[in-house]
Order: C-alpha cells, then structure tokens, then sequence
C-alpha cells in the first residue's frame, strides 16, 4: 500500500502552523488561514500543470499578483503530461503540485496507479468547504475523492448545424444523420479515440433500449462514411466554410470563436443528449498528485482558485476565449445568463437525479471504446 | 605507460553511445512484454505483440507506408540528385543563394505550413481549386489534398525535398572534376560518365541520405494524421501515435510496432555499411579539382524553374505564416470586424512563458549545436579512420535512436534520464535537453560527417604526417579545414532540430526548462494556429539568423561553394 506522503506533508505543514488536519472539507480561522498562507508565501512557488485554454493564464497571474505566490505553469495535453508525471512519480520525482487538467486522463490513468492526493482534506477556506454553496454540493455525486470538478461545461448533443443553410426542418438532430440523403453529407472528428466525437454518441446511449440498439445506430452513423479530421479545427473549418452543413464533434474553443467572430448562425442541437456532467475534453476539474513538493502553496492555490473571486474571474476569461463554461459555485454568474440557466438546468434534472452518464465513469468509457470499435469496423 | 589517446577516446566513445542508445532500447523491448495499464500491476506476456499485429488496418497501414515512402523517396531522389547538381556543378545564376531558399524551407514548422497548403488545395473551399473553377480552367475543384497524392506532395514541399538537397549537395560540391574529365576522356557518355563515375563516388552519401530518408518516412505521422484520415488512409506510424496517445496510453503494442521497425532496419543500416566500406570513395585528393560546367541560356530555364519551386516551398509557406500571424483567424478574410490584427503578437510577447522560452531555446540549441559541431566529427573520425575492431558497431549504434520512432524515443529518453542516477540530476534542465536533442541528432550528424571524411584521400594525411606533422597537427590543419562546411551544416541542422523538436522536449521540459517548440505547442493544441504562425515567425528568424552568422564567419554553409 503507497503511503500518503503528500498528506503527511500537507499535515507537517499544518500543525507547524497549529492546525488541525481535517478528514475532509473543513473552514479555519482567518488567524489559521493567514498562517497557512505565510508558509505558502516562504515556500514561494507552486508548480501547475494545466490545460492549453489560453484562458487560465489570466487566473494564475491574478492569484500571483494576490499572493506573492510565484505560479510556474507548464501548459500541455493530458495525455502527454498525465503518464509523464506518472513516470517521475515511479522513479521517486514529485515535481507537481496541482493538475488543472481534463478529466480523463487524470482519472483513468494517475487515479488507478495511486498518483493523486485527496482533495477535500484540502478544501479549508469556509467559503469553499461548504457543502451549500455548490450545485451537487462538494462531491457533486462523482465517484471520486481525489478530483475536484469545479466547472459545468457546454457539452450538448455534440452536433453543430449551419442554420444559414439548414432549418430544422431539413436537420435537426441525431436521427437525421443516418438518414441517406445524408450519407458522405457531414463531417467529424476522427474516433480513432475518446474524444467529443465518441462522448457525443456513448452520451446518446440513453436514448435507446438496450445496447443492441445503440450499436445499431452507431453503426449506421458511420456507414454513412462521414469525412473525418483528428484536428477540431479542421472540423470546424469545413462547417464554416460550407463544406459540410453538419458536423459531429467539432466543437470547442475555435469553433466558438468563429461563430462570434464571423457572426454565423451556427447552432449546437439541444435535446437527445443526456450526458451534460461531468464533461470530459476541458480543463474544469482541480486534482493534486501525490506528494505535491509546495504543500501549504498548493493548499493555498487551491482554496482560492476554488473561491468566488477566482471562479467568477475563470468563468470571464474562459468565455473570452470561447471555452463556454459554468462555475458549480452557487454565486458565481455567467456572461451568458441564459446559457448557464441551460447547462444548470440540464445537470441538475439529469445528473443530480441520476439520469446522466459519466464520460470518464467504467460505463462511460465502455461505451467510447465501443465507438472507437464500432468506428474500425467501419474503416476508420 | 604510455597512453594511446586515440584508443582511450574511442572507448569512450563506444561505451558512452552504447550505454545511451542501448539502455533505452531495452528497456523499450520488456516493457513491449508488459502486459496491464501503464502504471499499475502488469505481467509478462505477448499480449502487446498480439494486440499490435493483429489490430484492424494494420495490414493496409503497412502497404500504404511503404508505398508512400516509396514515391515520396523516389521522386525526392531524382529530383535532387538534378537540383544538387545544378547547384554544385554548374553555373546556375545565384546557385548560392537558392540553396539557401532551401534552408530556409527546411526551417519552417510543418504545422502552420500544413494548414497553409490545407487552405490552399482543400478540395471544396481550397483558394487554388475555387481560382481554378472561377476562372473557367475546371468545371470542379482539380486538386484534393486529403489524399494519397497530397500526402505526398506536402511532404515534398514541406521537408523531404530541402533534406536531401541540403544533404546531397556538398557531396557533389566535393566531388573531383577531373575524375568526371577523365571519364569522358576515356569515351564515356553522360550516362556512363554518370553511372560509373558519379554514383560510385557519391554511393555512401547516397545509401546514407536514402536510409535516412526511409527512416524519416517510416516513423512520420505529423502530416498524415492529418491528411490521412479524411482519406481513410492509415499508415504504420499512426498507428503508433494512437496507441501512445490513447486515453489510457496503450504503451506495449506501440513498443512492440517501434522495435519491429528497428528489427525490420537492422539488415539496412548494416547493408549501408558494408556497401558504403567496400572500397576508397576519396575524391579530395591533392589533385582535387571543382569545376562547373556551362549551361549556356538553358540555365536560365533552370533558374526559373527553381524560382517557381522555391516560391512554393519557401515563399509562399513564408508569406502565408507570417500573414496568419496578423490574422483575426488564419485564412478567414471576412471577418466583419476587420480580418487583420495585432493582438496574436500582443498575446504571444506579452506571456512571461515567452522570453524565458526564448532564452532557453538560444542556450540549447546553440549548445546543441557547439557540442554537435565538436563530438560527431571525432565520433566520425574514429569510425572512418581509427581501423579499430568496434568501430562497426559504433557505426552502428550511432543509427541506433533513428531506427526507433521519435514518438516512443522521447519516452525512452524520459525513462534513461529518470532510471539512471548519474543522468537524474539533470531531468527537466537544459543540460538534459541538450544531451537528448544530440541522441536524437546522431544518426544524421555523424554519418553526414562520416562522408565527408571519406571524401578525403588518405594521402593528405600521410602527407602531412611524413613532413613531420603531429596527429593533431594534422587534424587541425588538413582534416578540419576540409570538413568544416559538413561540420557547419551539421551544427546548423543540430540548431534547428533542438528549436523544433517537440516529442523528446515535451517529455524532459520542466516547468523551470523549455522550448519555444513546447511554448508553441499550447497554441496549436488549443486551435490557436494564428499565436503559433507568431512563434513559427520567430522560429524561423532564429534558425535564418544562425545560418546567416554562420555564413558570415566564412562557414560556407552551402553558400559558398568552393
């Protein structure tokens, strides 16, 4: 059995500054609070790996600006950085403190192989600790102790529509695309892996009866033989640009961004989809791996980053960037108020009450392999 | 006791290669037998094997691989065996500065100059096909780049041509004129002259320029991960990435699919040698003659086709980066709030990330370069000249991180550093980088010197020597003045490498050490093509200023034929 070093540490840190180690989410006292932040502030550095969303790096410099805290970030692909991270930690290196990272990757492959420190022992800052003040309070009902998900994204059918050239009439939603007037007629991302192409249809599975059937549609889809890009941007530039009138899986921060900046009637179909949380593909989730080498800086750096202030400062700037997210705080707004009363509502009628599916859950990624399957049957 | 220094250096030598290129190698080759997620509880098995030869397309992978390196090595072959020609061998108007629109091709990012080429010939919306079709020349889109064909043709323009210009060049440059005169004295034709004379000569730069250029083939994937898959076509090295990059990684099966490859070009390394030993290829003796031969006005025909050929390989990649770097959004010219901005720049120089990327690129790949410049020609050296029994198997190792993809070299790399105490200490910092960026540019380095100093006749060693001189006298004199213009290429394409390679520095940056090409890589995997076409921009400022410098230090690095 691992022995809980980074905890241990975590601890040290804390009853050098007279605190008390609590069992999971707990507040301290401004007097605590303070304390803990000095010995962050003499630790000097915390060291994040985070996703490539250009919108983080206004957050890390607002929480240096805040702490006097140095934040050395190393953006990058959790698939490149994830099994790096897991290597150093098998030869002995701890050089990470906190993981802003997609979820799959963090949960899939450090979460098994013991690389990750539980959260919620971490989560102090009364205003971050209670339980009330988080849609799905702290857990939120995932399967998980180690990950926190902060964010709520826009993941929708997964369908983007080019309502300029189609009304709802000609397409509106799933059904439509193993129709044959659609066959070799829409474009997607490449399922040779879990990506949005495969959550968007194992987020479909719902819909139908039983596996059998689902497969029965999976596989039709692709007989349609779509035109298939690894690159979402190619994705998206085939819809903008009118090469196809339907794509499936393209969607993300560029994609957003060309519909604001080009002002195109793009339309992502809502309705048949009941996989609206937790979002696998951004960057919306904090973990911390094990034995974290600035314990008290990575405590500090999570509280705040979980805080009013900061979430409320991610939600800005990520919507800058076209990285349609919403915060799980309760008093945390959105530039788009009806957007986020969609998603809000979505997650809390379907996965709070069970009805949803978790993308990165044994189930979830069941079904993404059988995509992937399905999807090399077909050629692809 | 006396000490041969000669033989102590080559010891060294092979222990210190052997030890670098072997111990990742093995390493790879049992964890290919680790069956179970990475990371946790595995057993010893076949399982990877089983699950890497029997997957889907693997079969159709292969074929495509092997019929795409054929045409893009072959039509590469015969095209820059002319063009080295015309630029070493005659008097081609402004020769010196078109090989160096060559360079320059060379230093450009494949990435943004994909997507440039993508907007160019994309089969629906593609500006050359809708020019085309508005013009009245075609009645639909001629050109469609998502396909076997375009595949080819973006590696020609992208790399494969300006390698192997760059590489076969110099050989030609170094070739003696009066062996070709005396061929021709001797009755024989062009053909003849050519089949008898050159290719013999030139036969170990050629076997090593085509085994590179294989290699190279066989573990590319950056262009056909995304040309490829529209096209439904799958190709061996994709086939690696996906097993790597697979959420979990499926490390084994990869394993397994990089050591066949190494398996599969073991008997062509070897091939390589022994051909390329098999008897004296010297052509700079002390009779060595460079003379060009006179195209009369059919040169200029041939300045103007390497005018429209460098404009598409140079020019027009050029043009488009540094146009998509002013861009709202990269080949989006209507975009109603104004198509053109400076934001890209602001966003890029303003990241604190930038400078100190900036200033860790100049520190590693200048080292990088410097060490290159002075450890592969006394590696090469040894190879050639020593006669010691090991120095095939040096010869040997040095091919050895080539023969692997770079994709699973890099995490071989992560686990030399990590696994072995003495290179431990520096994982993550610049000086790690810099060792593996000169593993990773081995092969090439070497063996390109190697040729070059088998161009040189032993008799002006000898020479040397019987007037007196000392071995080290004579290096510095006659050996290194000869192979310095090689020697400069090498530290130039040493340079280049470590400010463009990616897959070896994503996995040894830290977040205190890293490159401009790691720096990059969060625009372009956030679909921020436009930051990325910035840094390319100051990538390709970077490499173009070193080669100038070079140049002006007298180093004819290619421009200054002798």
């Amino acid at each position: 059995m691992r022995k809980p070093l980074g905890v241990i540490a975590v601890v040290g840190a804390l009853l050098a500054a007279n605190i008390a180690m609590p069992a999971c989410a707990a507040d301290v006292t401004p007097a605590q609070w303070d304390k803990i932040v000095a010995a962050a502030k003499a630790e000097g550095t915390v060291v994040i790996s985070h996703f490539t969303d250009s919108g983080i790096d206004p957050i890390l410099r607002l929480f240096e600006q805040k702490y006097g805290i140095k934040v050395e970030a190393n953006p990058g692909r959790p698939d490149q950085v994830i099994p790096k991270i897991l290597t150093e930690q098998k030869n002995g290196q701890f050089n990470w403190d906190v993981l802003l990272q997609p979820v799959n990757n963090v949960r899939l492959v450090l979460e098994p192989a013991g690389g990750l420190e539980p959260i919620l022992p971490l989560l102090v800052l009364p205003e971050v600790a209670d339980d009330a003040n988080w849609y799905g309070g702290l857990t939120a009902k995932v399967p998980t102790k180690l990950v926190f998900y902060d964010g709520i994204s826009n993941l929708l059918t997964g369908i983007d529509v080019n309502r300029d050239k189609l009304d709802r009439a000609q397409f509106n939603n799933w059904p439509d695309l193993i129709k044959p007037e659609w066959k070799k007629k829409f474009g997607i991302f490449y399922p040779g892996r879990p990506s949005n192409l495969t959550i968007a249809l194992a987020c479909y599975r719902p819909a139908f009866e039983s596996d059998a059937k689902w497969e029965d549609y999976v596989r039709a889809f692709f007989a349609q033989e779509p035109l298939a890009s690894p690159e979402f941007r190619i994705v998206a530039d085939w819809l903008v640009q009118g090469r196809f009138d339907v794509t499936v899986g393209g969607e993300g921060s560029y994609l957003e961004g060309l519909k604001k900046k080009l002002k195109r009637n793009i339309e992502a179909p809502v309705g048949q989809n009941l996989c609206g949380f937790p979002p696998d593909g951004t960057g919306r989730s904090v973990s911390v791996p094990r034995n974290p080498p600035h314990p008290n800086a990575t405590m500090v750096f999570v509280n705040w980053y979980l805080s009013k202030e900061a979430q409320e400062a991610l939600v800005k700037s990520f919507w800058a960037t076209g990285e349609a997210s919403v915060s799980r705080r309760k008093d945390v707004g959105h530039p788009d108020p009806a957007f986020q009363k969609k998603v809000l509502e979505g997650f809390q009628e379907d996965w709070l009450q069970g009805k949803g599916m978790m993308t990165s859950s044994d189930e979830g990624l069941r079904l993404q392999l059988r995509v992937i399957a399905l999807a090399k049957e077909a050629g692809y | 006791m006396r000490v041969d220094l000669r033989l102590l250096l080559f010891a060294v030598a092979l222990a210190a290669v052997g030890f670098l290129v072997l111990y990742p190698l093995s390493l790879l080759f049992f964890a290919s037998f680790e069956v179970g997620p990475y990371g946790q509880a595995t057993t010893l098995g076949l399982g990877n094997w089983i699950a890497a030869f029997t997957q889907a397309n693997l079969q159709s992978a292969i074929v495509n691989t092997l019929t795409l390196t054929a045409a893009r090595q072959g039509i590469a072959f015969v095209v820059t065996i002319v063009l080295a020609w015309l630029l070493a061998r005659t008097n081609l108007p402004g020769r010196n500065w078109l090989e160096f629109g060559f360079w320059i091709s060379f230093f450009l990012p494949t990435l943004p100059v994909l997507l440039g080429w993508i907007f160019l010939l994309d089969g629906h919306a593609g500006l050359i096909n809708r020019l085309v079709v508005e013009l009245g020349w075609a009645n639909a889109p001629p050109f469609e780049i998502y396909s076997w064909w375009g595949i080819v043709f973006v590696h020609l323009m992208t790399n494969t041509l300006a390698v192997q210009v760059m590489l076969f060049t110099p050989a030609f440059r170094n070739l003696d004129a009066s062996l070709v005169e005396a061929a021709r004295m001797s009755g024989a034709g062009t053909l003849g002259t050519l089949v008898r004379i050159v290719v013999p000569v030139l036969t170990p730069t050629i076997l090593v320029v085509v085994l590179l250029g294989v290699l190279r083939s066989l573990e590319s994937f950056e262009i056909e991960l995304i040309l490829g898959p529209p096209a439904r076509i799958d190709v061996y090295s994709t086939a690696i990435y996906r097993h790597v990059f697979d959420s979990p990684p499926d490390y084994g099966p990869a394993f397994a699919l990089s050591i066949m490859i190494f398996v599969v070009m073991v008997p062509f390394v070897w091939g390589q040698q022994v051909l390329g030993r098999r008897r004296s290829r010297a052509s700079i003796t002390s009779r060595f003659a460079l003379r060009v031969a006179d195209l009369g006005a059919w040169r200029w025909l041939a300045f103007a086709l390497f005018v429209v050929l460098l404009g598409a390989m140079t020019v027009l990649p050029v043009f488009f980066m540094v146009l998509g770097s002013f861009m709202e959004v990269f080949g989006y010219f209507d975009v109603p709030d104004g198509a053109f901005t400076f934001d890209h720049w602001a966003t890029v120089l303003s990241d604190p990330l930038f400078l100190n990327s900036l200033k860790d690129t100049l520190v590693i790949a200048t080292a990088t370069a410097v060490a290159s410049m002075l450890v592969f020609p006394a590696i090469a050296y040894l190879i050639v000249r020593s006669g010691y029994r090991g120095r095939g198997l040096l010869d040997f190792l040095t091919w050895v991180p080539t023969m692997v993809p770079g994709i699973v070299v890099g995490l071989a790399m992560l686990w030399l550093f990590l696994q072995t105490p003495l290179l431990r200490p520096f994982y993550g910092t610049q000086l790690g980088l810099i060792l593996a960026f000169m593993l990773a540019g081995m092969a090439l380095g070497i063996q390109l010197i190697k040729t070059g100093i088998m161009q040189i006749s032993l008799e002006l060693e000898e020479a040397a020597r019987a007037g007196g001189a000392s071995w080290l006298y004579t290096m510095r004199r006659v050996i290194v003045p000869l192979i310095a213009p090689t020697v400069v290429v090498v530290g130039v394409l040493a340079f280049v490498a470590a400010t463009r390679g990616v897959s070896t520095a994503i996995l040894l940056s830290s977040h205190a050490t890293q490159t401009l090409a790691v720096f990059q890589l969060k625009f372009i995997e956030s679909g921020d093509m436009e930051a990325a076409s910035v840094i390319g921009v100051v990538l390709l400022v970077l490499s173009t200023g070193v080669a100038f410098v070079a140049r002006m230090f007298g180093l004819k690095i290619g421009l200054g034929g002798r």
